[in-house]
């Protein structure tokens, strides 16, 4: 009888934790809303971070998206050649970069650059008494330190997705002409017959979401550091962790809407 | 002025889990005045401190900051009243990112519309003030924990503030930089007439050389209140087992 009271108290804990930490990040939610549409809106740090996230994830977008692309089309064309359909290559692969490929790579990798480096970066202010100085100074720290981030992420998000497809099909390109000697002609025209510019918009309202979902958690773990650099660790290795599998959950989420 | 003083602390309590932290403690900042908040490390100095500044908010009792009551106060207002505050963080907590000019005129960007060629002499002003000239385009890993401290205290400077807070500015250093700090508390509390400022520490060599007042905090309130001189010539067990050290005394010490 013991063990099984042990047990609903262990469960009534985990649950406990759990509604308690759900709780205090729709709280954290709310503030970056209510920050992001009241003044003083803070352009040049919008700026730096669009440059941080967007231009600095640039050359490993451009190469991930190449190879991928690449890849998909080498093992598509496998099978593609047994119907003698190696025209379909960059349609397939076309449509399966706008539609997941594409925003879902795009966010891996943008969490594991720029996702990471945020939340290390915060939880560093926050071990190191910074945020307590901002906040002491006047200054909204949601809106100084988060705001700006959520925002580039927002924006720079579907803009990396749409270089993530295009230099993907590129890749594919290169495999179809000289590899499977496909004709430059059907490739684009299988392309365009597959590939809907709905499914390149589906793909990009994804990415922005995966955008404002990867940036909310990693500032919030960054923001809820305790401790020393032990703290920056595991804030760190966290944002990347539950970023990783939110943008998972939330692809299913939103798939299940598009269709 | 109201009656209440720049910083008027009543009644206040504050628990962290099971840990009662601050057990009804009532405190009035004398006006104009170095005061010192002093006690052993875990009496709540820091939460004392966190109150004034309002990032943390009390369980129960009030919080007055220069007649205005802030304990109910939402986060715009603590945002307004912040502004009259100067605080000097352990290790200044200067922002990594930006340079010695940015960090010090960061409250000055944030809260005024100063034209950059007046901020620049403005931060030139405060540099000086705390005997540091011509270091603006130095990054925080490039200073000394002094230069830290000194640029610190000139952001805590650059809105004019009221009040002034220092948190434990002495803590982990050796006595000579721990003399050059308390000569700057001293110099800047001389300098800025009408300046209110309050020091938290434990460093009773710092308290002796430059406190006009003394708070000491034991078991979560005041336990006394009164000038250095009180607090020394006190015939009280626990105020003079604290002044002297050592074990002997009401004060338990723990075995290490």
């Amino acid at each position: 009888m013991k063990k099984i009271f042990l047990l609903i108290e262990f469960l009534g804990n985990i649950v406990l934790s759990t509604l308690g930490g759900l709780g205090r990040f729709i709280l954290f939610l709310r503030e970056v809303l209510r920050w992001t549409i009241s003044p003083p809106f803070r352009i040049g740090l919008i700026f730096k971070q669009l440059e941080f996230v967007g231009n600095k994830s640039s050359l490993i977008i451009f190469i991930a998206a190449f190879f991928v692309g690449a890849v998909l089309g080498l093992q598509l064309g496998v099978i593609f050649r047994l119907f003698s359909a190696e025209g379909l290559m960059g349609a397939a692969t076309g449509k399966s970069l706008a539609l997941e490929l594409g925003p879902v790579m795009c966010g891996f990798i943008v969490i594991g650059r720029a996702g990471a480096a945020m939340a290390a970066e915060i939880a560093t202010m926050r071990v190191n008494e910074q945020i307590d100085a901002i906040e002491a100074m006047g200054v909204n720290p949601v809106s100084y330190l988060v705001v700006p981030r959520v925002i580039a992420s927002v924006i720079m998000m579907p803009i990396l997705a749409g270089i993530f497809l295009f230099v993907g099909v590129v890749g594919c390109y290169i495999v179809a002409i000289f590899y499977y000697r496909v004709d430059t002609m059907v490739f684009f025209q299988q392309l365009q017959w597959i590939v809907w510019w709905s499914d390149v918009v589906k793909g990009l309202v994804k990415a922005t979401f995966f955008g404002f979902i990867f940036a909310t958690i990693a500032c919030y773990k960054g923001f809820n550091a305790k401790g020393g650099a032990k703290g920056v660790g595991e804030a760190t290795t966290r944002a990347v962790v539950v970023g990783l599998l939110s943008i998972l959950v939330g692809d299913f989420i939103i798939t299940l809407f598009q269709i | 002025m109201s009656e209440k003083g720049l910083v008027s602390l009543i009644n206040l309590r504050k628990t962290f889990g099971k840990n009662k932290v601050l057990r009804g403690l009532d405190l009035n900042v004398p006006n104009k005045k170095l005061s010192f908040i002093i006690g052993r490390s875990g009496e709540g100095k820091s939460v004392t401190l966190k109150h004034i500044i309002g990032i943390l908010k009390p369980d129960e009792g009030e919080v007055w900051i220069n007649g205005v009551p802030m304990h109910n106060a939402d986060e715009r207002a603590w945002e307004k009243i912040r502004q009259q505050i100067g605080t000097l963080f352990q290790d200044g907590a200067l922002f990594d990112s930006l340079n010695v000019f940015d960090n010090i005129s960061f409250p000055i960007q944030n809260h005024t519309k100063m034209s950059l060629s007046k901020m620049k002499e403005e931060v030139k002003n405060l540099l000086s003030i705390v005997g540091l000239p011509s270091i603006e385009e130095k990054f925080p890993p490039e200073l000394s924990i002094g230069e830290r401290k000194r640029v610190g205290l000139a952001r805590a400077l650059a809105l004019k503030p009221k009040l002034l807070l220092y948190d434990e500015p002495t803590t982990s250093m050796d006595p000579l930089v721990a003399d050059l700090i308390d000569n700057l508390i001293l110099n800047t509390q001389q300098k800025l007439e009408g300046m209110t400022s309050v020091v938290i520490s434990h460093d009773i060599t710092s308290v002796m050389n430059i406190a006009e007042y003394i708070f000491f905090l034991h078991e979560g309130k005041v336990y006394f209140e009164g000038t250095p001189e009180a607090f020394c010539s006190s015939k009280d067990e626990l105020v003079k087992q604290f002044l002297t050290g050592g074990r002997n005394g009401p004060l338990a010490v723990p075995i290490v």
